[in-house]
């Protein structure tokens, strides 16, 4: 498979920019030929969980921003598009928007983003912050987006695959306010509905290289095992 | 006198396109000197009135736009709330900077050490216009505020941009 080749960045150079995995900012030349440039997030550690969680993501139906393999510098890395032409992250948000976070469009699109939880649970995603949320405009004004970024702690399980928690009621979506029974319901029945070989082919885009044979049996065999497990342990905490 | 001073300062840039970007926008600088106990920390820069060419803020609605348009304020009253949730620390540079990453970011904060005792304001209008390539008007004096965190700023019609200025003092409590 042939990567994309990207450069870092100077069309964008925060102090730090978002997601963690020592990234850094890269751009290349758009595929489609119009000349602009595509923005990203380059991540040089944790590559495979980070696609890995990404394909997963549109799999499943939640909001995740587009990583896929590149190339930087001669090395592999995972790369992470840009949430939107313009986010802010869900903390700055908060704390500099209060009406509008307080605001029933933005209410509902925390309450569909609770759909994400079900999902952290399933990956086993450790490091959840409200920094690693992130808001954009959704697809009509005033309607909004919430996705999460992240995934470098994710399928750390041993293989057993161990058991699926749910996520830190302290955390922005797990609120209670926020939480949709039946969005996540919906994201758990997509779980439990995925096949063992969808999971395996999207697995194996990651090259071996970048993601050892022993690793994908690892990622395989505890995805498959914890997909059945999720609905429990949310019900556990009374999320259901 | 001159003495030696450590100033830290940041610039703050737009990226008005996160998936296809432009080159980025300056808007302006950030400094932050300790001096003991002490911290003063200075924003100068310009925020955009209506829609500037180049600036794609059209379509742009709500805290979409505002974080631009009101980008300095907002720095502002960041960095008063970081040195109220926590009246022992100093310095807020790097955590403002953790803290504005997307559009409006902050760049990686610099250091300079100069010998003067120009006030802190001047330093900040000097390198604003180094940074930004236009005067500023010049700042007004500001009253001191010790051991909390206040704020003294002005801001002068420049069409199509408003200039901006802000400082804030504290002393770190032990």
């Amino acid at each position: 498979m042939e990567l994309a080749e990207w450069a870092r960045s100077t069309k964008w150079a925060p102090a730090t920019a978002g997601g963690g995995s020592q990234g850094f900012p890269v751009e290349c030349p758009a595929k489609n030929g119009s000349g602009q440039l595509e923005l990203g997030h380059a991540k040089p550690l944790h590559a495979a969980a980070e696609v890995i969680a990404s394909l997963l993501a549109d799999e499943i139906g939640v909001f995740v921003p587009e990583a896929r393999l590149g190339k930087c510098e001669g090395k592999s890395m995972a790369v992470s598009r840009l949430w939107g032409k313009n986010s802010i992250d869900i903390q700055k948000f908060r704390n500099d928007f209060s009406n509008d976070y307080a605001s029933e469009p933005f209410q509902a699109a925390l309450r569909h983003a609770s759909g994400l939880l079900p999902f952290h649970a399933w990956l086993g995603t450790g490091d959840l912050k409200d920094a690693h949320v992130l808001v954009r405009p959704g697809p009509q004004p005033f309607t909004y987006e919430i996705a999460s970024i992240d995934f470098a702690d994710a399928f750390s399980w041993d293989a057993s695959g161990g058991n699926p928690v749910a996520p830190s009621a302290q955390f922005v979506l797990a609120l209670d306010q926020h939480r949709d029974p039946q969005r996540m319901s919906a994201i758990i029945a997509n779980i439990e509905g995925i096949t063992e070989q969808r999971i395996r082919e999207l697995v194996q885009q990651v090259p071996d290289d970048v993601l050892p044979p022993g690793d994908k049996d690892r990622y395989i065999a505890g995805l498959v095992a914890r997909k059945g497990k999720v609905r429990s342990a949310l019900k556990a905490v009374g999320w259901l | 006198m001159t003495t030696r001073r450590t100033i830290r300062w940041a610039r703050v840039e737009y990226q008005p396109n996160l998936q296809h970007p432009v080159d980025p926008i300056p808007l302006g600088v950030v400094l932050e000197e300790s001096r003991g106990d002490c911290w003063e920390l200075v924003i100068v820069g310009r925020q955009p009135r209506g829609a500037i060419p180049g600036l794609q803020l059209e379509n742009a609605w709500g805290p979409f736009k505002s974080i631009v348009v009101g980008w300095a304020e907002l720095l502002a009253k960041g960095a008063r709330e970081l040195a109220e949730e926590n009246a022992s620390r100093g310095p807020l540079l790097d955590d403002l900077a953790q803290r504005w990453n997307l559009n409006v970011y902050l760049r990686t904060p610099e250091t300079k050490v100069v010998h003067s005792s120009v006030d802190l304001g001047k330093y900040a209008k000097r390198w604003y216009e180094q940074y930004v390539g236009e005067p500023i008007p010049v700042l007004q004096s500001h009253a001191r505020n010790k051991r909390t965190s206040g704020r003294h700023g002005f801001a002068h019609s420049r069409k199509p941009w408003l200039s901006i200025a802000s400082q804030i003092q504290g002393v770190a409590l032990h």
